[in-house]
């Protein structure tokens, strides 16, 4: 089994909040203000992350490491929306490079 | 002399970072009696307040809350009654309604604060799902929570933490140019 499909179990509870806090926030989202929605999705990714991230390979710990401070900025930018922009796509180009990189794909632009 | 009303209306800010430290029960007590002498629209009597103690029921509470980053000790949730509007025959009720709302809401914070408590006030929450919890009759619904703690020393996590914006800036005199 390659590092990237082992499988990290989570508690019931966490299971339990991470469901209920989409189930929740996607009645909220509808009163809420547009731009809340993607930060309500960074708090989500964030919430998975903390549950894992004591239990993780050191390939998932990278990705991790990689999108902290990202998601952090981004968070103090939420009511710049070009900031807080330039810090998802930044956020976008590190995920995808990630992806590319575990799955043994070369980025032609580093040939 | 400096005033002190000024002082602490000045000086209040959204506490998001809270310690574990529990609230004294004669403090949420002070608060919801300013509460009481917030304003109120024809001075009629449609909300009701319901404290969340319990951290069991608070932890519930915050997972259908996404608004709420703080952990506080207490949750004070203004709620409407529905049923008392109708029989006061209130006309345009639910702008009053909000209003009452919002004065209760910013008491209960300056009441906080000059207890030297912090406080947050959240309305990014399930709606149906906090009125189960707190067994809300059908004709009660929460509409904002006055989270209630010890402020954590350090970073709050202002919501715009760049702005500078002065009273005047706000603000015309007369007819507006
Ligand atoms: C009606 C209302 C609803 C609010 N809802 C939330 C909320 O759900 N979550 C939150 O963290 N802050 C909430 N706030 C707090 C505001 O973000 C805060 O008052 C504003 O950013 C100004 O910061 P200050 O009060 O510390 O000066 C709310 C404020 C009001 C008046």
């Amino acid at each position: 089994m390659n590092e990237n499909s082992t499988n990290i179990v989570l508690h019931e509870s966490e299971v339990v909040e991470l469901f209920v806090y989409f189930l929740a926030t996607a009645r909220v989202q509808i009163d809420d203000p547009d731009y809340y929605g993607p930060m309500r999705l960074l708090i989500a990714a964030e919430k998975l992350r903390d549950f894992v991230s004591n239990r993780s390979s050191s390939s998932l710990t990278r990705l991790f490491e990689l999108t902290e401070p990202i998601i952090n900025d981004a968070h103090i930018a939420i009511n710049d929306i070009e900031k807080f922009s330039n810090k998802l796509d930044q956020l976008s180009k590190v995920i995808a490079n990630y992806l590319l990189e575990v799955n043994g794909i070369e980025d032609p632009s580093h040939d | 002399m400096t005033n002190e009303t000024l002082q602490i209306i000045k000086t209040r800010r959204v506490v998001r970072m809270m310690t574990g430290e529990p609230v004294a029960r004669t403090n949420i007590e002070q608060i919801l009696e300013a509460a009481r002498w917030a304003p109120v629209g024809g001075n009629q009597r449609f909300l009701r307040f319901v404290v969340a103690e319990d951290p069991k029921l608070i932890n519930l509470i915050r997972m259908v809350s996404p608004g709420m980053i703080q952990r506080p000790q207490v949750i004070i949730t203004i709620c409407a009654d529905w049923d008392k509007f109708r029989k006061n025959k209130v006309k345009g009720h639910d702008r009053s309604s909000y209003i009452d709302v919002g004065t209760a809401m910013q008491t209960m914070l300056l009441a906080s604060h000059s207890l030297e408590l912090g406080s947050g006030p959240v309305t990014s929450f399930n709606k149906i799902s906090v009125g189960i919890m707190l067994n809300l009759p059908s004709h009660v619904t929460p509409e904002l929570m006055v989270c209630v703690g010890h402020p954590a020393s350090g970073y709050q996590m202002p919501m715009a933490p760049k702005q500078k914006i002065t009273w005047e800036s706000l603000v015309d005199w007369g007819r507006v140019s």
